[in-house]
């Protein structure tokens, strides 16, 4: 029942160089099948005004970079990046691939890791398998998400910047709740009042 | 499966509540940092905050979903259907598939109370094996006899010592443990430490 799990599939491969940001820039491919305000949330809508929209009957497989907003109904199978930009998966949605993106709002369904820089949004009927790196999390009752999530403070994310730029002197990030406190093993022996704890040692 | 769900006033254990082993768990942890903990809510959003504002990553698995998935439709019924090979396959694909001794703590709550036998005990053996040696592992189990079923519930950490919960749509049937029968089934643990509460539910953390 609990084999290891299998192998990480390869990434699929990727048959089209990765398009220059100029190339990005002219780009005028319409990408949208469908009204993107007949399938998301009212709370959305407005926001996406200026997305480009994958339809719901659009299939990629691929890499895909964005530098404007990005709405997926369609699926996609891959990576998808909009590093400064938000991306939306609506809720026909299927995205397997990593999602790097500033803000992530799911409505279906991702299988693949997710990097949020600032936000990532996951709603009552989303379905996400994947480890999430952000800054902030919001889900809400209902959603199914498996994974890990690393919470990046953002004067670490500056940090890691810093040094990825070769600046020196850039102190780790000091952790609140590892400060001076004394070890206090949870002593499986002990029987307190309050909590009434009551023991039975192996 | 289709019992309609009661107000959270008539679900034992929903609302708001004081938990003394949860004030423990982290009472354990509170010197250490960068700790990996379970939790088996499937995205209890306080909860991720809760456990990344102790130092600690999160880890969330949707156990409580993919029971529902796998055993709450068709079949000889719920409890009936954890012992089919094709859905035990199915489930296990589904949750705790993790590398062994990853976590240093888990956040059960009350899932195993929606197991029967043989599920039960292989769920045990797989916590076990993801749980690093001195591990903690935190479990609620109801203790009113006479409930045979309850909505899913989702718990969700306020502070230190409190937890709010809240009911999910489905309703599943239940299985109600004795103590003696919830120490046997972590013999294989190194210890087990149950907390005595004013409500309808027993509070236990096992040691790995």
């Amino acid at each position: 029942m609990w084999n290891r799990r299998k192998e990480e599939e390869p990434a699929p491969r990727i048959t089209s160089p990765v398009p220059a940001p100029s190339d990005l820039g002219r780009e005028g491919i319409p990408m949208s099948t469908m009204s993107h305000r007949e399938s998301l949330h009212t709370t959305d809508t407005h926001r996406v005004a200026s997305s480009a929209v994958i339809g719901k009957s659009v299939v990629i497989k691929g890499q895909i970079y964005s530098r404007e907003d990005l709405v997926i109904d369609g699926e996609v199978e891959g990576s998808v990046e909009a590093h400064e930009n938000k991306i939306v998966v609506g809720p026909n949605g299927k995205v397997s691939a990593g999602v790097k993106a500033r803000e992530v709002v799911v409505h279906g369904a991702i299988k693949g890791n997710v990097e949020a820089g600032e936000k990532i949004d996951i709603r009552r009927e989303a379905k996400l398998v994947g480890d999430i790196k952000t800054q902030r999390i919001v889900i809400e009752d209902g959603a199914y998400f498996k994974g890990s999530v690393d919470i990046q403070r953002p004067d670490a994310q500056k940090q890691q910047a810093a040094a990825a730029a070769g600046v020196t002197g850039a102190r780790p990030a000091v952790n609140p709740a590892a400060t001076g406190t004394a070890p206090a093993a949870a002593t499986p022996a002990s029987t307190t009042a309050g909590g009434i704890p009551i023991e039975v040692k192996k | 499966m289709s019992a309609p769900v009661p107000g959270s006033a008539d679900i034992p254990g929903a609302g708001r509540r004081s938990s003394n082993a949860l004030d423990q768990f982290f009472h354990a942890l509170r010197d250490r940092s960068g700790l990996r903990i379970l939790d088996l809510t499937g995205g209890s959003q306080a909860n991720i905050q809760y456990i990344a504002e102790q130092g600690h990553k999160s880890t969330q698995d949707g156990l409580p979903r993919a029971l529902d998935d796998c055993f709450a439709h068709g079949g000889a019924g719920y409890f009936d259907n954890q012992s089919d090979p094709e859905r035990l396959n199915r489930f296990g694909s589904m949750t705790l598939d993790h590398e062994p001794g990853t976590f240093q703590g888990v956040l059960a709550w009350d899932v195993l109370q929606f197991m029967a036998p043989p599920l039960l005990e292989e769920v045990v053996v797989q916590l076990h094996r993801i749980t690093e040696p001195g591990g903690l592992l935190l479990f609620y189990f109801h203790a009113d006899e006479r409930i045979t079923e309850l909505p899913a519930l989702n718990y969700h950490i306020v502070d230190r010592r409190t937890v709010s919960t809240t009911a999910q749509g489905r309703v599943r049937p239940i299985r109600f443990l004795t103590n003696r029968a919830i120490e046997q089934l972590f013999a294989g643990f190194t210890a087990i430490k149950f907390f005595v509460t004013r409500d309808h539910l027993r509070e236990v953390i096992v040691r790995r």
